[in-house]
């Protein structure tokens, strides 16, 4: 088990590389020099010796190799260097937007992940029944649905029509003031609409992933055998077919890691949610680049490290996975 | 000997998409206490999907009928709308051919055993239920049980496997168990064990078994009564060395003749033709076309089956005399 | 006649459903999307960025089908045009994303050894970023015309095509009639491009379909973002960004433009269902 992991870390490494390489050239591939965003575009008051001053600065005067080795040196160390933005380092932006992007797409997993499962296996256990045939068309119909626009339509009838849930921020504007239940209060009120969207999205997609699931473990020969040994229909599907159809699950939560780091864009910039998406929008919007590039790392790595927690959550779950790599 | 189970005129029909079809006519047999029936026929000819039917087992949407069918006495009523699982419950167990695809990967054998012995035996504590799956385990040779109890499917090999399945058949403490295709899918040494555990079995335990198999020179050895079906229909039964020595009908005789043993006393003869699609629906006997004894009166209607003396049933027309 | 009784304890299953419903929704769907988009000079009785000062942000109307936005814009002018352009820039995407696509995964499945390895390398690295978060940094760093939408989205959104290819490929490569078509000498790329890719023509297309789908999505999410297409050149998704504003108060703005969006993802994937469960498949 040991050597399997370290064999798995030991292919990671040029995809890292190749990682970091990439997102440095996308910067940097592109036309305009990045102090343009700083210093203002095409400014001419802004004085050659000023633009050469930031451009030693931030190493931009050295050819492009040596500005990538020194970063990639420095991002080793999560060193991500400092805001064009507001000079602030990049880390601690970072890390402030983190726990609520966490909070937001953690809780929305969870919902999915509650919602889904249960409806999925309603689905498959009464295959051909009205449910199967509801939700498949309801599936269908999610699928197409832009997610922006069921959160306008969302924040139009239960933030501006009904009035219940707030549509933007975090918070409210005396959020300090309240008491620390209204805090909590507050908070969830906040949240209520964005991690809904958010659930509402993927919700039937999970649902009818793991009904196709559970219908092919039920088709397999084992659930036979088990229904021939006299055990109760409710032992045969929940224990036997269950968790066989349950295992693509991990490959799931191994594909949502770089998600509740990286955010959406799209949810954090309607509902004005102040996350890594958001951070990351503004960054692309004002060429923050030292932001952009710690963030493409980040999340790419997030990938592979989510694509790793899979292969261990299975071969933790799954005995042929987990004896094949000790009997080697 | 009492009469243990018995089978009168089972009919069963399996939904396709284009509408229902028979894939089993008329079956009837019986099977005393410690006898094994081995019913032998080519595949398709509709073997296993009559063993499934007898025990609730077959696809959802199939649909069965009988004139009679009972187990140990106890009588399943056809009009009556419960399944016949519910008597399956009572008594039969199955074994499959593949033992391997038939075991759920993620448990261990010995958690598989416990929940079967837990849930035919209700009220048991679990540590009883784990001292009796270390006897059955011991019962079909898979020594040391401790080890085998924490083994899962993918590390044994394909005969431990099937004494796993074996056991896992006991564990519902049957009265017939139903065997189909078991040795197939194994290595012919390993063939020779599983017969010779089933054997056992039946001499201690007093069960019955039906072997399903399309080798009937193996089940000649140990068969003590043989039913050879043809296109969903029994066309001939009865004691196993009579029929092979004496077969009476058409088919069951050039079924000998294809066996590998007759190639060296050069009487080896395949037969022509095909097995008829299951969809085919024929009029006369549907081994008719490729009888070599077939007469115009076998094309207008199905065979009657006759019986004669030392329980041999023939479903012909004109069964042949030794 | 024999008392039937059913065989199975296991559940019954009802009717099956028929895939080819699918496909003939998802046909109409798409169909009728494109007759508004082609024929939208005609059915417009507006120009889409023509402004009537005396009706803004009024509901629909028999003069203004689908109402106006605050601008005093007809939005069903803008609809139809928008429908041209977010058809379009979708299947120009598809068709940049289905070539690179197809030539990524053809010749690594075909040659494979260490140019496999490296092409499978690359679209490994490039599916480890979040799409969006590479679209967005590319765009804003170029700027959004148009093209460089279409440019970039298509440059993306190879990767599932090239894996795709690559393994028909490989399935493809030791079949009888590529061996005996090699041995007649058929050059590499003859046995490519007319023999191993047409018969892998069927995964293909149903991926490019859906493919179509997804690029129509992200150019919206895009242009709703305010880094797609600029206005005033209509969108279905920058028309949904214009909604914004007005929520609450003008529900004819977000209602259409959001209807086309699904409307046209739902048809794709309906046309990409019917033809993957051919009649009588798997429900």
């Amino acid at each position: 088990m040991f050597s399997y992991l370290l064999k798995r870390l030991f292919g990671l490494i040029p995809l890292l590389i190749g990682i970091s390489l990439m997102s440095f050239f996308v910067i940097h591939l592109s036309p305009g020099s990045p102090t343009d965003a700083a210093l203002g575009d095409l400014n001419p008051k802004v004085s050659y010796e000023a633009r050469q001053k930031m451009e030693k600065l931030y190493d931009l005067d050295k050819p492009l190799w040596v500005q990538y080795k020194k970063w990639f040196t420095r991002i080793l160390r999560f060193d991500f260097g400092t805001s064009l933005a507001d000079g602030r380092p990049v880390i601690d932006k970072f890390l402030e937007t983190i726990p609520v992007t966490l909070a937001v797409n953690g809780l929305s997993l969870l919902l999915i992940l509650l919602f889904g499962i249960p409806a999925g296996v309603i689905a498959a256990v009464k295959k051909g029944a009205l449910f199967d045939k509801m939700s498949a068309v309801v599936m269908f119909a999610a699928f197409a649905l832009p997610a922006f626009w069921l959160a306008l339509v969302l924040m139009d009838l239960f933030g501006v029509k009904l009035g219940w849930l707030p549509v933007s921020g975090l918070t409210s504007l005396d959020f300090e003031y309240f008491s620390g239940p209204q805090k909590i209060a507050d908070l969830a009120r906040h949240l209520a609409l964005p991690v809904a969207v958010s659930a509402l999205a993927s919700l039937a997609g999970i649902s009818r992933y793991i009904r196709n699931q559970m219908n092919d473990v039920l088709e397999k020969p084992y659930i036979l055998a088990a229904r021939s040994r006299n055990l109760p229909e409710r032992v045969v599907l929940y224990k036997h077919g269950l968790k066989n159809a349950l295992l693509p699950v991990i490959s799931i939560l191994g594909l949502s890691v770089p998600g509740l780091i990286g955010g959406s864009v799209i949810f954090e910039s309607i509902f004005a949610i102040p996350g890594t998406g958001r951070l990351f929008f503004l960054s692309v919007m004002s060429r923050d680049y030292p932001v952009i590039m710690a963030m493409l790392v980040t999340t790419a790595f997030l990938t592979i490290i989510g694509s790793l927690l899979a292969d261990l959550g299975y071969a933790c779950v799954d005995p042929r996975i987990r004896y094949a790599a000790e009997e080697k | 000997m009492t009469r243990l189970f018995e089978v009168r005129d089972l009919n069963v029909m399996l939904p396709t998409r284009h509408g229902p079809l028979a894939v089993s006519r008329d079956i009837s047999f019986s099977l005393e206490e410690k006898q094994i029936l081995g019913v032998a026929g080519e595949s398709g000819c509709g073997k296993t999907m009559t063993m499934l039917a007898l025990t609730g087992l077959l696809p959802p949407g199939s649909r069965v009928s009988w004139k009679k069918l009972e187990l140990a006495g106890r009588s399943c009523d056809p009009s009556c709308r419960t399944d016949i699982s519910k008597m399956r419950d009572k008594g039969i167990s199955y074994i499959f051919q593949e033992p391997g695809t038939h075991l759920n990967p993620l448990f261990s054998i010995g958690e598989q055993l416990t929940e079967t012995i837990l849930c035919n035996n209700r009220g048991l504590r679990a540590k009883t239920a784990r001292q009796e799956a270390v006897r059955i385990l011991e019962n079909v040779g898979l020594r040391p049980a401790g080890d085998f109890l924490r083994r899962y499917p993918h590390q044994l090999s394909g005969g431990m496997n099937q004494r796993a399945m074996i056991g896992l058949a006991l564990a519902a403490d049957p009265k017939l168990l139903i065997a189909d295709e078991p040795t197939t899918a194994l290595d012919l040494l390993t063939q020779r064990s599983i017969i010779d555990l089933v054997l056992s079995l039946v001499r201690t335990r007093g069960l019955s078994v039906i072997w399903v198999s399309h080798d009937i020179s193996l089940m000649e050895s140990f068969a003590d009564t043989l039913a050879v079906m043809y296109a969903g229909r029994i066309v001939e039964s009865g004691p196993a060395k009579d029929m092979t020595r004496h077969a009476r009908h058409p088919y069951t005789r050039a079924l000998i003749h294809c066996l590998p043993e007759r190639l060296k006393e050069k009487r080896f003869q395949p037969i022509p033709g095909h097995v008829p699609a299951l969809n085919a629906e024929t009029r006369g006997c549907a081994f008719y076309p490729r009888c070599p004894f077939g007469m115009p009166a076998c094309a207008q209607a199905e065979p009657l089956t006759i019986e004669t003396e030392n329980s041999r049933k023939i479903k012909c027309f004109f069964p042949q005399n030794t | 006649m024999p008392a039937w009784t059913r065989g199975s304890a296991m559940p019954q299953k009802k009717n099956r459903s028929k895939p080819s419903i699918a496909l003939a929704w998802g046909t109409g769907l798409i169909g009728l999307l494109l007759i508004l988009a082609l024929l939208a000079p005609v059915l417009a009785s507006f120009e889409p960025d023509s402004i009537d000062a005396e009706q803004l942000l009024s509901p629909p109307s028999f003069q203004h089908w689908m109402g106006t936005d605050q601008l005093g814009r007809d939005v069903l002018s803008r609809f139809l045009f928008g429908a041209r352009i977010s058809l379009t820039v979708g299947a120009l995407i598809i068709v940049i994303a289905g070539c690179l696509g197809i030539l990524i995964g053809s010749l690594s499945g075909y040659f494979g050894g260490w140019l496999d390895q490296l092409l499978m390398r690359f679209t490994d690295i490039m599916l480890c970023f979040p799409v969006f978060f590479l679209i967005l940094s590319v765009i804003a760093l170029i700027g959004s015309s148009v093209f460089n939408i279409i440019l970039i989205l298509g440059l993306t959104g190879w990767m599932g095509l090239a894996r795709l290819v690559r393994a028909e490929i490989l399935t493809l490569k030791n079949r009888e009639y590529i061996l005996v078509a090699r041995a007649y000498g058929a050059s590499d790329a003859r046995l490519i491009l007319r023999h191993l890719v047409p018969n892998a023509s069927a995964p293909i297309f149903v991926t490019m379909i859906l493919g179509i789908a997804s690029a129509i999505l992200a150019e919206s999410a895009l242009s709703f973002l305010g880094v797609g297409i600029q206005p005033p050149t209509p969108s279905w998704g920058n028309m949904l960004n214009d909604a914004r504003a007005t929520l609450g108060v003008a529900w004819w703005m977000s209602l259409f433009p959001g209807l086309g969006i699904f409307c046209a993802i739902l048809g794709f994937h309906l046309i990409g269902e019917g033809l993957r469960n051919p009649a009588g498949g798997r429900p």
